[in-house]
């Protein structure tokens, strides 16, 4: 493992990987904003549909959530007919897609969490101003949840950046992956470290970058 | 031994110790290439290698144990010393012989192109212009396609072979280089009509080298003449040829490219009950190692909180440092880590010898990782108990490690349950990763199931998914009532 193209390869997988991180956690969180709305909804049939969502992709390892997309969906010929497939079949698409879907169980969790953590007073506010509810949640519930929610969230997208590490099971070269292609052919456990290193440095800037966040969002006493 | 590993800690310590009493050879093979070697229904390792190293064993006089693991990992794992040789169509290179020694030819299979009947592809790289190819990693095919096909094809790496024919025959690539006769398996168990060979086999001895052999550690000649000497002598007396014979129509030992591959075989009445044993007694495997994990992970979360909240900075600093970090690595990287460098780096610092089975790798990855998080966990709940209470008991003239255990550590107890029961059920999560290194659970059993039966793919990966949801719907309710008795006692602050 030596010389610039070892450098151009630990490159290359680093950005896959932060590719993926974004990606999966911009699309989870839209995601993650309906689901949370079925959990908190009145309506019981919502209520058990997103607690199955939540309750599949948070009590089942992703590894084997991403084992039964990628290799399983297969068996389906309906699935190989349809429109989605070349998408699918495709390693990296398909790593995103359940990662996306993963995160947005576990970030849904997070904003519910935020919903009931906006005070009473508010949403009672809300509705002697005589805002409906599309209203009260759009203005005030959602953005005031947001900014409650930015602490959690934070801890979610660096597990979810961990998490990452496994689309290389999948054949993509995210970072994993290329330390992986480097450990198997140096017979050498020294790339699998420099990963390491790596990821810690990836998670110190995350935890930055929401530290700024928070500052930013922070409401003037 | 596996039966007792329930109590986790002493149990997981006794087998890294395993016994050296009697003259035992550990041959390492990748159990996913039918029909040299493969785990049938229920789990038994067959195949021709596997016939061939068992008589090469009975020649030798010697206990032969197999070890399962994935191909890439057979070098460094010869080198770590956790296993003897190995075999498993490993074919003799210039590289490799740079890493280890080699015992004499085993088999001679040449590399040859499976695809889509009518692709057009064939041994001629421009034939593959444009075309999505898959190989195994760390094969003398991924050299291949490496090193011919850069920039002609788009190159695709697996982890294991069955993984490669699944995603052929899900259309995700177009070929997939592999022996010719590892593919000639596949081709008449499921291949058959659609795919075929492509082409003739791919001549190129700067890279597949002279044929397959057994690696031995560089310098251990020893074993490698043996293995010689009784290798020599089941080819001369037949016993050799009956072997291959029973599965191949041509021979193992001469190269012969113009093999066509025979009718295509009667598909065989398949029987899932077997198939369900195999999965249960995986999940059996992924709570052993749950629990040899929790067990180490809590020891290890309680001495590193207590020493965070040791007034002793030398203490205090390296373990906050170093719980930090393991948060910031991915849990698989750590688990691969630990495969890979810890025979490796025990055996430099006591010289003795010392062997990492992946159970052992995994239960030491998954409780650093639990307690690092744990550590955090307790330190807040050690702080959460009240001072007064401390200095109450010693009043009572208790000794610091009697307060410890018997004030302290049982109040916060009762703080950190609830964490502990999310950290639990991320553990029990994580058990799966332990896949990748050949530990053979739930999660294992499920991908070798599904290389068996690749239109049940999915059933297979849903059942393990459906199991992995039981463990943890039945893990909340026993922490739920682990709590109450923590709490009994304990009056409702109203």
């Amino acid at each position: 493992m030596t010389g610039i193209g070892a450098l151009d390869s630990f490159l290359d997988g680093t950005l896959i990987s932060v590719e993926i991180l974004v990606i999966s956690t911009l699309a989870g969180l839209i995601l993650a904003v309906p689901i949370a709305l079925a959990r908190v909804s009145d309506w019981t049939a919502l209520r058990i549909i997103a607690l199955i969502w939540s309750g599949f992709f948070r009590g089942t390892p992703l590894l084997v959530q991403l084992f039964l997309f990628y290799y399983g969906l297969a068996q389906f010929d309906i699935v190989k007919d349809s429109p989605f497939w070349p998408v699918l079949r495709e390693a990296l698409p398909c790593a995103l897609l359940t990662f996306t879907l993963n995160m947005s169980a576990y970030v849904a969790e997070v904003v519910r969490g935020g919903i009931l953590a906006v005070p009473r007073g508010e949403r009672e506010a809300a509705a002697s101003l005589g805002l409906g509810t599309v209203k009260t949640y759009r203005l005030i519930i959602l953005p005031r949840a947001l900014r409650l929610m930015l602490p959690a969230l934070s801890n979610e997208v660096v597990l979810q950046l961990k998490a990452t590490a496994l689309a290389s099971t999948v054949t993509v070269l995210d970072l994993t992956g290329v330390a992986r292609r480097f450990e198997s052919k140096d017979y050498s456990t020294e790339p699998l470290f420099i990963a390491g290193a790596i990821y810690i440095v990836l998670t110190f800037l995350i935890a930055r970058l929401f530290r700024v966040l928070e500052t930013r969002l922070s409401i003037p006493a | 031994m596996r039966g007792g590993l329930w109590f986790g800690l002493a149990f997981a310590l006794l087998s890294v110790a395993s016994a050296h009493a009697e003259e035992t050879i550990r041959i390492g093979t990748e159990a996913s290439d039918a029909p040299f070697e493969y785990k049938d229904s229920d789990g038994t390792l067959k195949g021709i290698e596997v016939e061939i190293a068992d008589t090469l064993c009975q020649r030798m006089k010697v206990k032969c144990e197999w070890v399962n693991e994935d191909f890439d990992s057979l070098i460094p794992a010869l080198q770590a010393h956790q296993i003897d040789t190995a075999i498993a169509q490993m074919s003799v290179t210039k590289d490799r012989r740079t890493a280890v020694d080699f015992t004499d030819i085993v088999t001679i299979g040449p590399a040859r192109w499976v695809a889509k009947v009518g692709s057009g592809i064939t041994e001629d790289p421009m034939s593959l212009k444009g075309k999505t190819v898959g190989v195994q990693s760390g094969t003398t095919h991924e050299r291949y396609v490496n090193e011919r096909l850069k920039g002609i094809a788009d190159i695709r790496i697996y982890q294991t072979q069955q993984e490669v024919y699944l995603d052929l025959e899900a259309g995700r690539i177009d070929a997939t280089l592999g022996d010719q006769t590892l593919s000639y398996d596949w081709l008449e168990k499921e291949g058959k009509p659609r795919f075929d060979y492509a082409g003739k086999a791919v001549d190129d001895p700067d890279i597949f080298g002279e044929g397959t052999a057994m690696p031995v550690r560089k310098g251990d000649d020893a074993l490698r003449l043996r293995l010689n000497n009784a290798l020599a002598e089941i080819i001369a007396d037949g016993t050799y040829d009956k072997i291959t014979k029973a599965y191949f129509p041509f021979s193992l030992r001469t190269l012969d490219s113009d093999v066509a591959s025979g009718s295509a075989a009667s598909v065989a009445v398949v029987d899932l009950l077997p198939w369900g044993w195999q999965l249960a007694a995986g999940a059996l495997v992924t709570l052993e190692l749950a629990f040899a994990s929790l067990a180490v992970g809590l020891v290890l979360g309680i001495a590193a909180a207590t020493a965070k909240l040791s007034p002793v900075g030398w203490i205090r600093e390296p373990v906050a440092l170093l719980t930090n970090l393991i948060r910031g690595v991915p849990e698989f990287l750590i688990l691969l880590i630990c495969f890979y460098s810890l025979s490796d780096a025990v055996r430099r610092m006591t010289g003795a010898a010392f062997e990492v089975n992946p159970f052992v790798a995994g239960v030491f990855a998954l409780s650093i990782v639990f307690g690092a998080y744990a550590s955090e966990v307790f330190r807040g709940a050690l702080l959460g108990v009240p001072k007064g209470q401390m200095e109450a008991a010693r009043a009572f003239g208790m000794r610091p490690s009697q307060i410890f255990f018997r004030i302290r550590l049982p109040q916060a107890w009762r703080f950190a349950l609830p964490s502990l029961g999310n950290q639990w059920q991320g553990l029990v999560k994580d058990t799966s990763l332990v896949s990748v290194i050949g530990l053979e659970e739930l999660m294992r059993k499920a991908e070798i199931g599904a290389g068996h039966l690749p239109k049940r793919q999915f059933d297979f990966y849903m059942v393990a998914a459906l199991l992995f949801l039981v463990l943890w719907a039945v893990s909340t309710p026993i922490f739920g009532a682990l709590e109450k008795r923590a709490n009994r006692g304990v009056r409702r602050q109203s």
